[in-house]
C-alpha cells in the first residue's frame, strides 16, 4: 500500500468543499487523498476510522462556522484523539473576535475567507514537505 | 469689571454643594438649594447692618446666629455628605427665625412685617422634592402669621418700641422689596434651569436613539460582511482556477486523441458529448461510499491506484463506470477518467458560480429589504413574514452557530408600516434573545393573524427576566448588557417604534424557562 497524504476538508457548505476539493486537485493531482465531511461529528468519526486504521489524515482544514459542532471545538476534539493534529481553520471576518482566544491557547493556524489558492496549497506543501509531494 | 468678582463668587456658590455622580435634577435641587441661602442670609446681613445703625446690638444676635447657623450647615453638612438635612435644617431656622426677631423687635407692624422674610424658606422648601414635606411647611408658615396676628395686639401694649412709623414704613418697604425681589429670582432661577435641563435630556436622548441606529447598522454590516464571504470566496476561488488551469482541458483532449484509433475516438466522443449522469453534489457520505465502491470495482478491471481514480469518475458525475470503458485499453482510462472529471468540473464550477451570485444578490436584495426607506416617509405595505425572512437571512450564520431556530409562518395580511423600523424591531428582539441565551438554546419565532392584528412571537430558551427587573427593561438607558455591547436603549427604541405603528409590546417570562416577546401590529 503506498503511503499517502490526506487532507480532510470540513464545511457545512457543500460548494465550498466541491471549490476547495477543485483547488487542491488541480494542484497536487493526486499526491494528495482529500477526505470530506459536512458537520464536526462527521469529521471527528472520519479521523477516528482513520486513526485506528493506522493510517492517520495528515492535515485537517475545517470551517469555523457551522451548523452544530464549530471548527474551534472541533478542533479542540482532535486534539483528544491526536495532541500533534494538524488543523488549518477557515474564518470570515466576523469571527476574529472567536478567533483571537484561540490563537492564544494554541497557536492555532488559521485562513482568512476569501482564502487565496497559494495560501491552501501553502499549507498542504508545508505539512507534508518530508513526505515528497 | 467689578462686576467680575461677584460673577466668581455666584459660580462657586452655583457649584458648591455639586458633587461628581449627582444627575441632573439633584444639581438643580442643590444649586436652587445654595440661591436661597444666599438670599436668607443676605436679609440676616441687611438686619444686622440695621440693627448696627441703629445701636441694637443684642437684638442683632438673631440675624447673626442665622448667619452662624448657615454657616455651620455649609461646612459641616457639605463634609458628611448630607444635603437633605441641611436643606431642611436651614429653611427651617429660615422659616422660624424672622418670627422670634419680629418678636423681639417689637411684632408685625414695628419691625416692617419682618416675618415675610419666611416666605423666602417656603420657596426653597421646593427644593425639598417632596411634596408633603413642601406642605408641612405651607402649614407651618401660615400657623406662625395666624400666632403673630393674635400675639400683636398683646405685643404692642406690652413692648414699647421707640420705633417711629416713618421708619416702621420704611422697614416694611425694604423687607417687602428685598423678599419679592429674591422670590421672583429664585422662582425664575428654577424654572429656567429646569427647562434647560429638560431640553438636554431630549437632546440627549436624541443622540442615544442615534448611536443605537448607528450600533445596528454595524452589527448589520458586520453581518452581511460574513454572508457575503462565502459566495465571494466561492467566485474568486472558481474563476481563478477557470484563469489557470481552463486551457488544461484541451491539452488533455488532444493528447486522448493523438494516441488513439479512429473506432476508439468515436467511443470517446460518445463518452465526452453524452451529458454527465449527474450534476448534483452529493453529499459527503453519500460520495464517500460511492467512490468505495467504485475503488473495488476499478481494481477489478485491473487499474492501480483506483482510488484516486474513483474520485475523479465521482466529480465527473459517473455512479458506475461507462460501459464504453470496457472496450477502451487500460492504459488510456486514467488519461480519460481525468478528462471526464475536468470536464464535468467545469460545468459544476460555473454552475456553482451561478449559484453564488445568486446567494449574495439574494443578500443584497434582503439588505434592501431590511434598510427600504421611503423618500416621502409615508408607511408602505409591509410583509411581516418577508420582514422577518430578511433578518435571518442577513444574520443566518450568526444564527447557526448553536442555536436550534424554528420560524413558524402563518399567512397573515399586509400590514401598513415602516420597513427599516420593523427589521430593527426584529433585529434588536432576536439579538437580545441570542445574547441572553449567549449563543446556545432555542429561538422560536412564530407570526399569526388574529382578528384585526397581525402578532409575531419571540421565544428563546435563556434565563429569563428577573422579576426584580420586569418592569424596568422598557424604560429608558436600561441594560444588563456589558459596557460597549449594546446602549442599552434598544428594547425602548423597539417600544417607541411598535407605538409609531399603533401596535403593542409585551413579554411572558420564566427564570430558568425563558422568555417571549409579543407584538402585535394592527392591520389596517
Amino acid at each position: 500500500m503506498i503511503k499517502r497524504n490526506i487532507v480532510l476538508l470540513v464545511d457545512d457548505e457543500r460548494t465550498i468543499l466541491s471549490v476547495l476539493d477543485h483547488q487542491i486537485t488541480s494542484h497536487f493531482k493526486d499526491h494528495v487523498l482529500l477526505e470530506f465531511a459536512s458537520s464536526g461529528q462527521e469529521a471527528l468519526e472520519l479521523y477516528k476510522e482513520y486513526w485506528d486504521s493506522g493510517a492517520p489524515i495528515g492535515l485537517v482544514i475545517t470551517d469555523q462556522i457551522m451548523y452544530g459542532m464549530n471548527g474551534d471545538e472541533l478542533i479542540k476534539k482532535l486534539k483528544e484523539i491526536n495532541p500533534d493534529v494538524q488543523t488549518v481553520l477557515l474564518t470570515g471576518y466576523a469571527d476574529i473576535k472567536a478567533i483571537d482566544g484561540i490563537i492564544n491557547r494554541d497557536g492555532l493556524r488559521f485562513i482568512d475567507k476569501p482564502w487565496e489558492k497559494s495560501q491552501i496549497t501553502q499549507i498542504i506543501s508545508d505539512t507534508f514537505s518530508k513526505d515528497h509531494l | 469689571m467689578s462686576i467680575v468678582p461677584v460673577n466668581r463668587f455666584l459660580k462657586a456658590i452655583d457649584q458648591f454643594g455639586v458633587i461628581p455622580g449627582d444627575d441632573f435634577l439633584i444639581i438643580n435641587r442643590k444649586r436652587f438649594a445654595m440661591f436661597g441661602g444666599l438670599a436668607m442670609n443676605a436679609g440676616a446681613l441687611m438686619w444686622v447692618i440695621i440693627c448696627f445703625i441703629t445701636g441694637k446690638y443684642e437684638q442683632s444676635l438673631i440675624p447673626l446666629s442665622f448667619i452662624a447657623i448657615s454657616i455651620f450647615n455649609l461646612l459641616f453638612f457639605r463634609k458628611v455628605n448630607k444635603f437633605d438635612l441641611a436643606v431642611i435644617s436651614q429653611t427651617f431656622f429660615a422659616l422660624i427665625l424672622p418670627f422670634a426677631f419680629q418678636y423681639h423687635l417689637g411684632g408685625i407692624s414695628a419691625s416692617g412685617c419682618v416675618m415675610i422674610w419666611g416666605l423666602v424658606s417656603l420657596t426653597v422648601s421646593i427644593s425639598f422634592n417632596n411634596l408633603n414635606l413642601s406642605l408641612i411647611w405651607l402649614c407651618l408658615f401660615l400657623l406662625l402669621v395666624v400666632i403673630s396676628g393674635m400675639i400683636e395686639p398683646g405685643l404692642v401694649s406690652r413692648i414699647h418700641s421707640d420705633i417711629s412709623s416713618n421708619s416702621k414704613i420704611l422697614l416694611l418697604i425694604l423687607n417687602l422689596s428685598m423678599v419679592s425681589f429674591f422670590i421672583s429670582l429664585l422662582v425664575l432661577f428654577f424654572v429656567r434651569e429646569n427647562i434647560r435641563s429638560y431640553s438636554e435630556l431630549k437632546s440627549a436622548q436624541h443622540h442615544i436613539i442615534q448611536s443605537e441606529r448607528i450600533s445596528a447598522l454595524g452589527t448589520l454590516s458586520a453581518g452581511i460582511a460574513h454572508e457575503i464571504n462565502n459566495p465571494l470566496a466561492i467566485i474568486k476561488a472558481l474563476s481563478e482556477e477557470e484563469i489557470t488551469e481552463g486551457r488544461d482541458i484541451y491539452n488533455r483532449f488532444f493528447n486522448i486523441c493523438h494516441s488513439v484509433s479512429s473506432d476508439q475516438f468515436i467511443l470517446i466522443e460518445n463518452i465526452l458529448l453524452r451529458n454527465a449522469p449527474s450534476m448534483d453534489l452529493l453529499s459527503t457520505a453519500e460520495e464517500r461510499e460511492l467512490i468505495s465502491r467504485l475503488s473495488v470495482e476499478l481494481q477489478e478491471v485491473g487499474i492501480s491506484n483506483a482510488r484516486s481514480y474513483a474520485s475523479n469518475l465521482v466529480r465527473a458525475g459517473y455512479t458506475s463506470i461507462p460501459t464504453e470503458f470496457r472496450s477502451l485499453p487500460e492504459n488510456l482510462l486514467p488519461e480519460l477518467i481525468e478528462l471526464l472529471s475536468l470536464v464535468t468540473q467545469r460545468e459544476k464550477n460555473f454552475k456553482i458560480i451561478f449559484n453564488a451570485s445568486e446567494k449574495a444578490a439574494r443578500i443584497v436584495r434582503n439588505m434592501k429589504v431590511y434598510l427600504h426607506n421611503p423618500l416621502n416617509h409615508e408607511k408602505e405595505e409591509v410583509d411581516i413574514n418577508e420582514s422577518i425572512a430578511s433578518v435571518l437571512n442577513i444574520y443566518e450564520n450568526m444564527l447557526k452557530q448553536g442555536i436550534d431556530l424554528t420560524f413558524d409562518k402563518s399567512d397573515i395580511p399586509k400590514i401598513m408600516g415602516f420597513r427599516s423600523e420593523l427589521s430593527l424591531v426584529w433585529t434588536n428582539l432576536i439579538m437580545n434573545a441570542l445574547q441572553a441565551m449567549e449563543n446556545k438554546g432555542s429561538l422560536k419565532i412564530e407570526t399569526k393573524f388574529e382578528q384585526n392584528f397581525v402578532r409575531v412571537s419571540i421565544s428563546d430558551s435563556g434565563p429569563g427576566i428577573e422579576a426584580s427587573i420586569q418592569n424596568k427593561i422598557f424604560s429608558d438607558i436600561f441594560t444588563t448588557k456589558a459596557r460597549g455591547e449594546g446602549t442599552g436603549y434598544g428594547l425602548n427604541l423597539v417600544k417607541k417604534m411598535i407605538n409609531t405603528h399603533s401596535g403593542r409590546i409585551w413579554f411572558e417570562s420564566e427564570v430558568g424557562i425563558g422568555t417571549t416577546f409579543h407584538v402585535e401590529l394592527p392591520v389596517s
